[in-house]
């Protein structure tokens, strides 16, 4: 369906974010379907940005698309904006995951099967490598922040936290990208 | 270029852009109504418990509208199987190491500290290992678990919240589950994952009912028959 038939169907076209903002396809409307269809594309890339790979994106886009769709009509009504709730429960979806699943990362246990994997494409990036070895808190700040362009207040309203904790949890993430990234002349980035 | 504007840069990269299976569309809505029939189910039976309680009258539960809730769509893409499986309401998949979070080999103490079970009383379970102790623990969605002594977790059984990595789950028809798994017998409805276990499935009255990873070392008596 495209963006005149959907708007004949009553769906909203919402306007271009502004400057800086990503793009996030911009179908909003009262059928679930037509939503994930819009969205899907756009909510896989914030995913990527979130978790670091293309795997964990996926997995997190189904599990809170599945949530949100099962609560849709309910979500509606009390007049949520899908795009931004769903963002919303992206982020705290993979923060609370972490904290669930990091005692297991350092179990060295190997799958028997192995299911076929394609490599990240952005492996080779050291700015990737280094957003990646940032802590998932700290990770969603920066990609509130670079990737969607919200504010301070936006990024502390999104996630449950003070704009304090914002402050200090970004002061952290770059610091410690610029360290990464090797001192100022040598390849690394200038304040 | 300033940490900033290489941000700017890797966030804007269209490397970011995870492609999908066409169909990844419709297995997030068919997920999405599945939760949604599934809460439904749940109130309708908590209301019919009360009312039942008032009136002593019988109840019965509205069968589900999703087509059928034992065949669970593949996942979102080809490579988000390899993800965490996490997510505490999802479900869980059944793997040859286990089913999160009991995993294959775990001790007894283990699997106690997971939480999600506890011992079954008088320890009476429905395989055993010649020469060894056998401890057997239960929990929710008809988990049972048998970990004997030598080996540590070999029994893993589940009659609901659960499917096989090929989407077969309590409630699939047998056609589906032949489907899943070509050239599956009726006699012994199970499948090798590795030399040492396999996966087995009880089907009752044309439907599956629990799937189960079993050591091939245990012997069992009746569904879920190793030896």
């Amino acid at each position: 369906m495209n963006l005149a038939a959907m708007a004949a169907d009553g769906l909203m076209v919402v306007p271009p974010r502004t400057r800086g903002r990503a793009n996030w396809g911009e179908v909003v409307g009262d059928n679930f379907a037509d939503f994930v269809h819009a969205a899907l594309p756009g909510l896989l890339r914030y995913g990527h940005a979130l978790t670091g790979n293309p795997h964990d994106a996926a997995d997190l886009v189904q599990s809170v698309l599945e949530k949100v769709g099962a609560r849709w009509t309910t979500l509606l009504r009390k007049g949520f904006e899908p795009h931004a709730y769903v963002r919303r429960a992206m982020a705290n979806a993979h923060i609370s995951r972490w904290r669930r699943t990091r005692r297991e990362n350092l179990v060295d246990a190997v799958p028997d099967q192995q299911a076929p994997c394609q490599p990240d494409r952005l492996e080779n990036e050291p700015i990737w490598q280094a957003l990646r070895a940032l802590p998932p808190r700290q990770r969603a700040v920066v990609v509130l922040r670079f990737y969607e362009g919200l504010s301070e207040t936006e990024i502390a309203t999104t996630l449950g936290i003070s704009n304090g904790t914002v402050k200090s949890q970004a002061s952290k993430a770059l610091a410690t990208l610029r360290t990464s990234l090797g001192p100022d002349g040598e390849g690394g980035y200038p304040t | 270029m300033t940490l900033d504007e290489e941000l700017h840069r890797i966030f804007a990269d269209e490397r970011l852009a995870v492609t999908t299976t066409g169909e990844a569309s419709k297995r997030i809505v068919a997920g999405a109504r599945r939760i949604r029939t599934r809460r439904r189910n749940m109130a309708i039976g908590a209301s019919g418990l009360a009312v039942a309680g008032v009136f002593s009258a019988g109840f019965c539960l509205l069968p589900p509208t999703a087509p059928n809730p034992g065949m669970l769509p593949q996942a979102l893409t080809d490579v988000s199987s390899t993800a965490a499986q996490a997510g505490a309401p999802r479900m869980r998949v059944i793997r040859a190491d286990g089913a999160e979070p009991i995993r294959w080999g775990m001790s007894a103490s283990e699997v106690l500290g997971t939480g999600a079970v506890k011992p079954v009383p008088e320890n009476t379970g429905p395989c055993y290992v010649p020469g060894q102790l056998t401890t057997w623990f239960h929990g929710d969605s008809g988990t049972l678990v048998g970990v004997n002594s030598k080996d540590g977790v070999s029994y893993i059984r589940a009659t609901d919240q659960i499917r096989t990595e090929q989407g077969v789950a309590p409630g699939a028809t047998a056609a589906e589950l032949h489907t899943a798994y070509p050239g599956l017998s009726d006699q012994d409805p199970s499948v090798a994952l590795t030399p040492d276990r396999r996966l087995h499935f009880e089907v009752r009255d044309g439907t599956v009912s629990s799937v189960a990873l079993i050591a091939t070392s245990l012997r069992c008596a009746g569904a879920g028959k190793a030896n």
